[in-house]
């Protein structure tokens, strides 16, 4: 497994380990505390309990722990004998879902900034893996792709 | 080593690949040399990074330009209005806000803001900083809560500074409709002294079924509601009502302190400008409530700051207040 891998499957264990933890927080109603500042401009409670912490009847944080589990089958997929190593099939899947993840992310942070007025450490944590994990998506992406072509430009 | 070595490697390799598939031996193939075997993957081109930093650099610059237009141009005057119609408080009502005098403080006192915060004999309530905790419980659409912010931002802002302060109005189809007021969505409240903790519950905006839903209460939001926000604090008819302040758990106020009737068709500027004027009744109801709320919040603060906690009406009406005896149930 590449170091990029490596440190992709770690991002995602991280994101994984918090969004479950936001979660049972969420289903716990109060019965778990949320460890996070609670005045002023970072406030982890306003954030995670306002109108747009949910997408209907669905927390946003167990969207993330469904987003996190699936980041991780597309990086361990080699591993898992769900792909190819070195597909570029299986990095463009990779690519296209950490580029939905970094738009999702785009959003949360509008929604902190403008319509909740607090800012969520928990989930500036989270938004930073994410925005991690799409990097080094982009980056096996492009190897791959670099990878193909020279394969193609090389004589028999 | 020359590309048709590392072609002919990769050929075999994929045959390999194909028969172990078939289930078929591979046949014999020519080890490749050792430093081959080592590094076995295609050396990684590098090519990729500077590609990548740009990306993340894009990245990184829209979540910059977000936190300039949330946080920067407000302060340059183009502000950014958290909901509906919301305007950013003028500098000219933000400065009489922020600046009432030592002689009108205390010229005013207690004023014409009744009922004072009720005592609750519980332990200091505080933040995660572990300065007390200030708790305004409300909403957009009601007068009563339009009035009671404008006593609450003249007392926190002796205490710390607000950032992003919008106007708003209560509901035009409520008692004392459209009241001129403030919305604490979208402010940051910056303090040494103290936390602020606000949640707006309810917009103005009518929806089929009461107003949109604004901002939910936190946990501890609701709990202080519901412990103290009902008797033996407040009469049983009255539990639950907004505005709610509870100010360190300390002092509570449940209601308004003067009647919203007294902003009717008023703009910001002419009740702004009465702060100053200990003779008008703006000044005595406003300046009135927000001295009762400052002596509430040095009860809980030690007494600082100094140039605040220090000036006689407060320390008259923290007296006033310290002598209070806790309701207890019951009663």
């Amino acid at each position: 497994m590449s170091g990029a891998r490596l440190g992709a499957g770690a991002f995602a264990l991280v994101g994984l380990g918090i969004s479950i933890y936001l979660t049972v927080v969420h289903y716990a109603q109060g019965q778990v505390a949320l460890l996070c500042a609670t005045g002023g401009a970072i406030n982890c409670e306003q954030v995670t309990t306002s109108p747009e912490s949910n997408v209907g009847p669905i927390p946003v944080a167990l969207l993330g722990v469904v987003w996190f589990l699936v980041t991780l089958a597309l990086v361990a997929g080699p591993q898992l004998r769900l792909a190819r190593a070195g597909s570029a099939g299986w990095k463009s899947l990779w690519l296209v879902w950490s580029g939905i993840g970094v738009l999702v992310v785009f959003y949360l942070i509008y929604s902190e900034l403008f319509l909740i007025g607090s800012i969520c450490l928990w989930c500036t944590a989270i938004h930073v893996l994410v925005i991690g994990l799409f990097l080094l998506a982009l980056n096996e992406w492009i190897e791959a792709a670099s990878d193909v072509s020279t394969a193609d430009t090389e004589p028999g | 080593m020359s590309s048709q070595r590392r072609s002919k490697d990769r050929n075999q390799a994929a045959n390999a690949r194909t028969a172990a598939r078939r289930g078929v031996p591979a046949p014999p193939s020519t080890p490749p040399p050792t430093s081959q075997r080592l590094t076995s993957k295609r050396p990684r081109s590098g090519r990729s990074w500077p590609i990548t930093a740009i990306v993340g650099g894009i990245i990184v610059l829209v979540i910059v330009a977000m936190g300039v237009v949330k946080f920067v141009l407000p302060l340059t005057g183009s502000a950014t209005a958290p909901s509906g119609s919301a305007d950013a408080v003028s500098a000219t009502v933000m400065q009489a806000l922020t600046s009432v005098s030592d002689t009108t403080l205390n010229q005013v006192g207690q004023g014409t803001a009744q009922p004072l915060p009720i005592s609750t004999g519980a332990p200091i309530l505080k933040g995660a900083s572990g300065h007390p905790l200030i708790v305004y419980e409300g909403a957009e659409y009601c007068p009563f809560c339009a009035a009671e912010r404008w006593g609450l931002v003249v007392a926190l802002s002796r205490f710390g500074k607000f950032s992003n302060l919008h106007t708003s109005r209560s509901a035009s189809d409520d008692v004392y409709p459209s009241t001129p007021t403030f919305t604490f969505v979208g402010s940051t409240y910056q303090s040494d002294y103290i936390e602020f903790s606000p949640v707006e519950m309810q917009s103005n905006q009518r929806t089929s079924t009461g107003y949109a839903t604004l901002q939910t209460p936190t946990a501890q939001q609701r709990q202080l509601l519901s412990t103290y926000d009902a008797p033996p604090y407040i009469a049983a008819q009255n539990a639950g009502s907004i505005p709610f302040l509870d100010l360190a758990n300390q002092f509570i106020v449940s209601g308004s302190q003067f009647s919203p009737g007294s902003l009717d068709n008023r703009t910001w500027d002419q009740i702004a400008g009465n702060l100053n004027n200990p003779s008008t009744d703006d000044a005595k109801a406003i300046v009135g409530s927000a001295n009762q709320i400052t002596a509430a919040i040095c009860h809980a603060t030690g007494d600082t700051p100094a140039n605040v906690c220090g000036q006689p009406a407060i320390k008259t009406l923290e007296a006033k207040l310290s002598a209070q005896a806790a309701p207890k149930a019951g009663q």
